[in-house]
This record gives structure tokens, sequence and C-alpha cells, in this order.
């Protein structure tokens, strides 16, 4: 058992007042279910908390429809949310009128998944990275020095800037959405996936790039990605989602080393490679994720889950703390 | 022949830990394909060679472009054009299949030699029911009736996992998900029996317990001989008995799992293996290969890999032979 060493303590105890705080976030989307025209609600982020201290990054993994995406989207009010609160940098997001959200928007970036999906393939390199200096009306002269800066800080230069997305390689793209989210100087950037469409290689580039550019200007990261090595690597917390919930959260390492929820136990044993020792281990799970429209009952990984008992199904797991900083939701966590 | 390679004496050591007096099922010398296009010729698989014994999983791992999913439609005879096979020979059980006519090619594909995608999708027809997808594979190479078919689809069924497979059977593909399709695909791979068996990026598409579930039934096919490719090196350490390490349409290196990921000696290979993330590289910086792939038009003539190279010089502008080390794998490179 990892006893938290309070001080070197990476994350989350920290003093400081956090950067973001998501409290009971629900996003809701309408579903139509069967013809009888009765809709019903999937429940992309089921009453979420979490918070970030700044200058962290907290990672949030699970597999495709656990809702992380969504989280990701939510915190940027991409998406609406249902209820809850987003509170960033002490100013309530969801509150906020639209004048004030693009004035908040400012300091909230977001980087995605496919840079070519993101990028207008009409608009040069310049033009991309310097649209949100326009928006905000930054002058002509500034806004061309500093996207000068800043194709240097990623790694281009500016002989890159008169080309247009197509003539790059994914991770020169990806390197150009970098550029156009710090562009703002912005405090949070939200990053979904960020480097899951690179190959090995250059997402080790990327992945140096973006731990470069948190360090020179003290970014905080909310890192969405499904692949566990990465956010391991990246994360100085870690979010486990599931059908909509957080199922557990803690420290990179702790959770890593001691996952205290079955489903994130799963999840890390199915990890591939890793030698012998963990094959042995391996956990296969049964099943499929169920549909998010239609949830087990009680705790929703109960249906795939080898320590399920009857408690499972009639009383749904809160996230409590089960170690210190470690939470988890699970009647049998401790 | 730009490189020899000489298959008999080198091969069984490298075989040696798992099956060493099987039978050669495949043997690929110095395959090339080509591909015609307007701004000139794309030389995606250019000089590979590797042997695959009775049984044995040879993984075939390397990046996008790296020519490891055209080496693959190459051996099923899958290569249209302005596609071209233009040198080498694709030895399965003794026969080549590199200038074999396209009606004995469709004798082979679907019974002998199996090939499974990345997306199932793309593999099933979205209209038909997907048992009597599997039923066609198998009446396309079996005289029997119908009935018989439907009997050993849903066996078949029941061998892969899919549960309830006397009802499943005649579900339509868009009421699966994706990893109970890929049990299809494999299900239908293994209809007849196959004696290659080829996955291209089976797990790519599916979330990590799911990937976990189809590697584990993939595994479960001891008798089979197979060809796994993916760009994934940890699923390659789990699956593979032997590996090939493709990177700008050639084998960079060649030689059992252990060899190959646990002490890699090509400079690429050494690099692919470094610049992946782990919890223990956690505030420090991580290894990476300078640059990106180069363009398939703009491939070096001589080692593909010396644009990115911290070791290349002068002679590496001559492609290296894959040659045997005194541990019995084989490594193209000069420096090594």
């Amino acid at each position: 058992m990892s006893v938290a060493d309070e001080t070197t303590a990476p994350a989350g105890e920290a003093a400081g007042a956090p950067l973001l705080e998501v409290r009971n976030l629900k996003t809701y989307f309408p579903v139509r279910a069967g013809g009888l025209g009765q809709s019903k609600w999937l429940k992309a982020v089921d009453d979420v908390s979490l918070s970030v201290e700044p200058g962290q990054t907290i990672g949030i993994v699970g597999e495709s429809g656990c809702g992380k995406s969504t989280l990701g989207r939510s915190i940027l009010r991409l998406v609406a949310p249902q209820s809850g609160e987003i509170v960033f940098d002490g100013e309530d997001v969801l509150a906020a009128a639209p004048a004030r959200l693009t004035a908040l928007r400012r300091h909230m970036q977001m980087i995605f998944q496919d840079p070519l999906g993101c990028l207008d393939p009409r608009m040069s390199v310049e033009a991309i990275i310097g649209e949100g200096l326009l928006i905000h009306g930054v002058p002509r002269a500034q806004r061309r020095e500093r996207v000068r800066e800043l194709i240097e800080v990623v790694g281009l230069n500016a002989a890159h800037l008169d080309r247009y997305p197509h003539e790059f390689s994914g991770g020169q793209r990806q390197r150009i959405g970098i550029a156009r989210a710090l562009a703002l100087r912005p405090k949070l950037i939200v990053a979904d996936e960020p480097v899951s469409a690179l190959d090995v290689s250059v997402q080790s580039q990327v992945l140096n790039l973006l731990r470069d550019v948190q360090q020179e200007f003290g970014l905080t990261y909310v890192f969405i990605a499904h692949d566990l090595a990465v956010v391991e690597y990246i994360s100085d917390r870690v979010a486990v989602m599931y059908l909509g919930k957080i199922v557990e959260f803690a420290r990179s390492a702790d959770l890593f080393a001691d996952p205290r929820m079955p489903y994130t136990e799963a999840l890390l044993s199915a990890i591939p490679g890793g030698g012998p020792a963990r094959k042995a281990k391996r956990i296969i799970l049964k099943g499929d994720v169920p549909s998010p429209v239609d949830p087990p009952s009680g705790c929703a990984f109960r249906t795939r889950c080898w320590k399920a008992q009857a408690v499972c199904a009639a009383e749904r797991p809160v996230l409590r703390e089960v170690r210190p900083h470690h939470h988890a939701a699970c009647h049998f966590a401790d | 022949m730009p490189h020899a390679t000489d298959p008999t004496s080198q091969d069984r050591t490298s075989q040696e830990r798992t099956s060493q007096d099987r039978e050669i099922v495949l043997e690929v010398r110095d395959l090339k394909t080509h591909f015609a296009t307007a701004g000139g010729a794309v030389r995606a698989v250019d000089g590979v060679s590797f042997t695959l014994r009775a049984g044995a999983t040879l993984g075939i791992v390397g990046e996008s472009g790296s020519g490891k999913s055209i080496t693959a439609l190459t051996i099923m005879g899958l290569i249209e054009p302005p596609g071209r096979i233009v040198g080498g020979e694709i030895l399965f059980r003794g026969r080549d299949l590199a200038g074999l006519p396209e009606a004995q090619m469709r004798r082979l594909r679907g019974k002998a030699l199996c090939l499974v995608f990345q997306d199932p999708m793309s593999a099933l027809n979205p209209v038909y029911r997907v048992g009597r997808q599997v039923e066609e594979m198998i009446l396309a190479h079996n005289d029997i009736p119908r009935a018989e078919a439907r009997a050993r689809t849903v066996d078949l069924f029941r061998k892969v996992g899919i549960p309830d497979p006397e009802r499943r059977v005649d579900s339509f593909p868009h009421n699966m998900s994706g990893g109970m399709l890929q049990r299809v695909t494999i299900a239908m791979a293994m209809a007849n029996g196959p004696d290659l068996l080829i996955l291209d990026e089976p797990t790519t598409a599916l979330d990590v317990t799911i990937q976990a579930q189809i590697l584990d039934l993939t595994r479960q096919l001891v008798d089979t001989t197979v060809i796994l490719i993916t760009h994934d090196v940890g699923v390659i350490e789990e699956m593979s008995d032997d590996v090939v390490v493709m990177y700008g349409g050639r084998v960079m290196e060649h030689g059992t799992v252990e060899q190959v990921i646990a002490h890699p000696r090509h400079p690429y290979t050494v690099g692919l293996v470094s610049s992946i993330p782990s919890g223990a590289m956690r505030g420090q910086r991580l290894n990476t290969i300078a640059g990106s792939v180069p363009s398939p038009l703009a491939m070096p003539l001589g080692c593909p890999f010396s644009t990115r190279c911290t070791m290349a010089e002068a002679r590496c502008a001559e492609m290296p032979p894959l040659s045997a080390r005194e541990d019995g794998r084989k490594v193209a490179c000069w420096r090594v």
C-alpha cells in the first residue's frame, strides 16, 4: 500500500484553489425509444464531480461510450449540461451569459483527436492559428508576431505558415492544432484523444511537446484518452469512467499500482504486452458494455463483474475515499 | 536480387524456440509490390522475406505506410491495378502464389487462406443476416446442404464465443457490437479450417477489454498458422512467437519476440520500442524518432529509415541486406 508522502505530493493536495471544479455535472441527451414516441435519456455524464489544480494534468480514461468526451465538451460548454456546476477560476461557466462565455473560453481551449477534421482545409496555417486572436480583436501586427512565435514553439517554422492542412503529416497537423490552442494563452486545455490517431514514434514527439508547453506556460490539462499507457505517463491524477460515472479517482501512481474498483482492475489487466507475469493475471471480462440508455440498476458494472453480489444490484455504490486520496465506487473496495 | 537471404540455415535458429521441426507453411522471398501513380512508382512492399512454420504466430509490426497491410493483401492475391507484384515469390506449401491465376487463387481464398480485417463492417454485407454470410462461405467451398452449413455456422458461433448462437445467426450486422462482429468475421475465416489465417489489425477498432476478449479467442486457435499485423507492440508481445518489423516497405528486423522486442538491435526497432510511453517514464521526456515517415513517393532508395536514423552514414544510401546475426535474428542495417 502506498502511503501518501505529503511533502512530494504530486497532485490534488496542494494548498492552492483548484483551477477547475466540476460538481454533480449531468449531461443527458434525449433519445427516442420504441414506436410510442416516449423519449428516454442517454445519461452521457451522470453526476460527475472532480477538481483540477493549476498546472496539473487529470487523465480521464474509459471505453467508448463511457462519456469521457462529453465530459470534456461539457467543461467548455460545447454541449449544454442538464445540471451541476462547472467552476473555472472561481467563476460558474454554466451561469455565464454569452458574452462572458466567449471571454471565458479565451482561457479554456480544446485539442481534438483528428487534427484534419478540425482544421479548415481552405485556411492557411497562419489563418488557422491566428483565428482565435482575430476573434478576440488582437491587432494584425501583433497577431502576425504571435503566430510566428507559436509556430516555432510547436516545432514547425515560419515557412509552414502559408501552407494548407493537407500538406502536413498527422503529427504536424496535431502540432498546428496545439499552436492554435495556445494562441490565446489559455490556462486550461481539454485534450480529447490528442495522440490516438498518431503512429507510436510521432505520438511520443507530440506527448513531449504537450509536456514542454505545459511547463513553459503553466498549463492545466484535462487529458481524455483510451490508451492507458499514455494516460499513466502524462497524468498526475486519473479518473476512470464507466457508463457516465466516475468509478475510480486517484493519483496516477496509486491507481495503476493498486486499483480498488474491479472495472479498473480489468481495464489495467487488459493492456496487452508486459510479459508473462501480466499475462497470468489477465482478467477477461464477459460481454459488452451495457447500453447507456438503459444501464443496470445499482452498480452499472455489476453485469460484467466477477465480485458482484446481491447488494450491487440493489444499491448504487458511491464514490468514496477508500485509501488516502484514492476514491472508488465499489461496495468491496476496502 | 538486392539481398539474397538464405532461409534454410538461418531460420532454424530463429524458429528453434517454437516449432523448428514443423512444416514450413509460408515462405515469402524478396516480395515486391509496387503501385503506378501519376507521381511515379510507389514501392509499397520492396523486397520482403520471411518464413512461417505450421502452428506458429508471426507478428508483423510497423507504422502507417510501412507496407504491412499491402504484404497481407499481396499474399491473399488481392492487389489490383495500379498495384502489381513486380518481383519475388510467395511459396505457400511449396506453391508460388505470386503468379497464380485468379481462378486458382479464388479456390484458396476463404478456404486455405483467410484474412480478417480491422473493420468487421467492411467485411460483412449490411443487408444480409450474419449467419447467412458465414453459410455462404461454407457453401462456396463445400458441396453440402444448406441446413448442414447452418448447423456448422451455429457451431462456429459457439466456438468464437457468441452468446445464444442459434438466435444470433439471424442478426443483422447493425444489431451487433464491434466486438461481436469481429467474432463473426473470425468465425467466417475459420469456417473452412484455413491453413493460414491473416489478421490485419483485428483489435485496433475495439476497446481494451473487448480487445482482450478477441486476443484470448485468437490464442485459442492454437493449431492455426497465423500472421498478425498490428501497429501495437504490446499486442505483438502478447500474441506472437516471431516478429517482423517493417518500415518503408522493407523488413528491418526479424526474429523471436524475445529477441526483437525485449532486446532490439535495429535502430528503428530500438526507437520504436523505446518511444512507447509508460508510467515509469512519468515526468521524463520520452524517446522519440525524429521527423516522420517520408511520403511513399519520396522514400529513399537505400535504407528507408536513413532519413530519420541517428546512426545513418554514407553507405546507407544502399539498402543493407537482411542478414543473420549470432543469435539467429536477422537485421537489415550496416551499423549493427
